[in-house]
């Protein structure tokens, strides 16, 4: 009785200790990236008196909003089990045809709004329903839609064009107690993300989906639709995107939203989101998200010169891809 | 009797489908063949300028070096991966012609392209063999660093001629016939021989088809993938040479559309994305059409934005006439 006891409280603890390890390597991308941020940010901060200013890390939250909307959409087409190559193009064609049809002057600013986002959503929706219907390889569709939305681009204008009234402008620069709105409007959309993957039944169904289609379909999923679903939420992502880096510049540039699904991409693999779909989590993409802008904004401070910033993000990215071995060796 | 008629229908609904997966057999097979001829009625119809000696030399130089590229690539979508740095590749090796031409060092341009080719082939390999990156992913992250080490390298100051003897590779001729369609035909005689009638060719399109069986099977399979990203790296980097010497004048752009462009003709030549069918004379049927398309064109005045829509719109109409032949195949 005695020994059991003692023994009681030792396998206690070492049960304690073993559900901590497991936890610990099941999420071990988004400890990583977690590990990898608060580094870089104490290593920033020691070494950059502005760094750690209140201003600086606004502008480093408000930076990270492009790439986060679009990371966002990216996870949810990802999870399920696709890839968008033309998250960058919507918000280009989306960010172009709202600047011209603001100029125009006919519509309310806000309802042009509206449009330019359910616009970027009917793209998606378009890429979802080919993925689908006809069971495209969704990499080399979405490359081809990409190769399309870039000669709209062009077909809008080849300079900067636009007009932006300036109330929406204030979408960006408006601010409460000093912080950008748009960033308390941000953190709304990263908590609305998170609620819908986590506690919706929509959001199991994309995981189940990306996960094993098989199973979903069998389970009375209908993938079609959840994967069509994830296009669309891409596609309204990019064209938010899109406007919001309208609203920054003031003026619609040809070239805005260079390389953007590029760069979600990476954001989603360094956090941890799996290339074969169902397995990721948005607390992971966040981090990478902020990463990233960090990292961008320290090369800033420093001012590395701009030649040698693409070769210092890829070599990251290679690293970052090397080093998360791929659970299925393809 | 009931079951007489309710059995009917099913089988002429069986038939039917025999019919369309043939017909999407057929149509994956020789879509670029079909749409070439349909092109050239058209050109014959409306814009018989395309026929001038002039521009079919043209048409067929600007082949020869996406033919070039889609080699490597094919080789690449066989073995059921794909490459996304050949766009990049294309213009660091422009880049170094460039510089080259400045300092006049030929010999240590040759060398460095060698090491482009080498490193970019090694580097894409090892990633997806190695460490099992899934090839989109791993070709795109070498874009990257492919892109910035040549912005580090030129410091952005890519601008710049050709020296005359690579012009004369892109665009002089040897008795009439130019020196860059030799090249390919060359390339395009010797890659067809090697994936057809050499143990490499038929371990790759095992491995294409099954991974798992090829390696019970004994075949080397990360040897092979690995040789079909150095093929590429090497075809992309002779084909930037190329590129470079045709258009005489090298900036930070050219070759960026070759990612797109080199996807979509073999794709739409016939190679499935999904591994182990398909080949080089497919793939450089692809190569042509979507030439003479963006030639056409610019024969017929059509703004520059229409060139992109129509390669976007070329790579989208195949995968999807190969994502129906693949459904069928798999019902059937």
């Amino acid at each position: 009785m005695a020994t059991t006891e003692q023994q009681q409280p030792i396998s206690q603890s070492w049960r304690d200790a073993d559900r901590w390890v497991s936890w610990a390597r099941r999420q071990a991308a988004v400890l990583i990236i977690y590990g990898l941020t608060a580094i870089v940010t104490v290593v920033a901060a020691v070494y950059s008196p502005t760094f750690w200013t209140f201003s600086n890390i606004t502008d480093v939250l408000r930076q990270s909003i492009v790439l986060g909307l679009v990371t966002i959409g990216q996870l949810f087409v990802m999870l399920a089990g696709g890839i968008d190559m033309s998250v960058g193009m919507i918000a280009r064609v989306v960010g172009l045809a709202t600047a011209v049809v603001l100029t125009w002057d006919i519509l309310p600013p806000y309802l042009v709004l509206t449009l330019g986002l359910a616009a970027g959503a009917a793209i998606g929706l378009a890429n979802g329903a080919l993925v689908t219907r006809f069971s495209a390889q969704p990499f080399i569709l979405t490359l081809g839609m990409m190769g399309i939305l870039y000669g709209a681009a062009l077909a809008i204008t080849d300079g900067p064009t636009g007009l932006i009234p300036f109330s929406l402008l204030q979408i960006y620069e408006m601010r409460l107690w000093g912080v950008p709105l748009a960033v308390f409007a941000m953190a709304l959309i990263w908590m609305i993300a998170w609620w819908i993957l986590a506690r919706t039944r929509f959001g199991r169904s994309v995981y189940a989906v990306g996960g094993s289609p098989t199973v979903a379909r069998l389970s009375g999923l209908n993938g079609e639709r959840v994967v069509m679903f994830s296009y669309m939420i891409s596609g309204l992502m990019a064209a938010a995107a899109g406007i919001f880096l309208l609203t920054r510049s003031g003026v619609g540039n040809p070239n805005m939203a260079l390389g953007l699904e590029f760069r979600s991409i990476v954001a989603a693999a360094i956090g941890g989101v799996s290339l074969y779909g169902g397995r990721g989590s948005l607390v992971g993409v966040l981090g990478a998200v902020l990463l990233i802008s960090i990292i961008s904004n320290v090369f800033d401070l420093f001012q590395i010169s701009p030649y040698f910033r693409d070769l210092a993000l890829g070599l990251i990215v290679v690293l970052a891809v090397a080093i998360n071995r791929s659970e299925k060796n393809v | 009797m009931t079951e007489a008629l309710e059995t009917r229908p099913a089988n002429l609904d069986r038939r039917r489908m025999d019919r369309a997966a043939y017909a999407f057999d057929w149509l994956s097979r020789y879509a670029a063949f079909s749409a070439i001829i349909v092109c050239l009625m058209i050109a014959t119809v409306f814009a018989p300028a395309f026929f001038n000696f002039g521009n079919l030399r043209a048409v067929l130089i600007q082949t020869a070096i996406l033919g070039i590229v889609v080699l490597g690539q094919t080789t690449v979508v066989i073995g059921r991966g794909l490459d996304m740095s050949v766009a990049a590749t294309m213009t660091f090796a422009a880049v170094l012609v460039s510089q080259a031409s400045l300092s006049g060092d030929y010999g240590l341009m040759i060398l460095q392209c060698l090491a482009l080719a080498i490193a970019a082939g090694v580097a894409n390999g090892l990633l997806i063999v190695w460490r099992g990156v899934p090839p989109f992913v791993a070709t795109f992250a070498m874009l990257i660093v492919i892109d910035g080490a040549r912005l580090a390298y030129s410091r952005g100051q890519s601008a710049g001629s050709a020296p005359d003897w690579v012009i004369g590779l892109g665009a002089g001729s040897v008795s009439g016939i130019p020196i860059a369609i030799i090249l390919w035909l060359a390339l395009l005689a010797l890659f067809f021989i090697a994936l057809n009638f050499t143990s490499w060719g038929r371990w790759l399109y095992a491995v294409g088809t099954n991974r798992v069986a090829a390696r019970h099977a004994g075949i080397p399979v990360k040897i092979v993938i690995m040789s079909t990203y150095l093929a590429t790296g090497a075809m992309a980097t002779l084909a930037g040479v190329l590129l470079s010497g045709y258009v005489g004048y090298i900036d930070n752009t050219l070759g960026a559309n070759y990612n797109l462009n080199s996807m979509a003709a073999v794709i739409v030549g016939g190679v499935a994305f999904t591994g182990g069918r398909g080949g080089v004379l497919g793939a450089s049927m692809g190569a042509l059409l979507l030439t003479i398309m963006v030639n056409l064109l610019v024969v017929l005045r059509f703004e520059l934005f229409w060139q992109q829509i129509v390669q976007g719109s070329v790579l989208v109409i195949a995968v999807v006439i190969q994502g129906l032949r693949q459904r069928r195949a798999d019902r059937t």
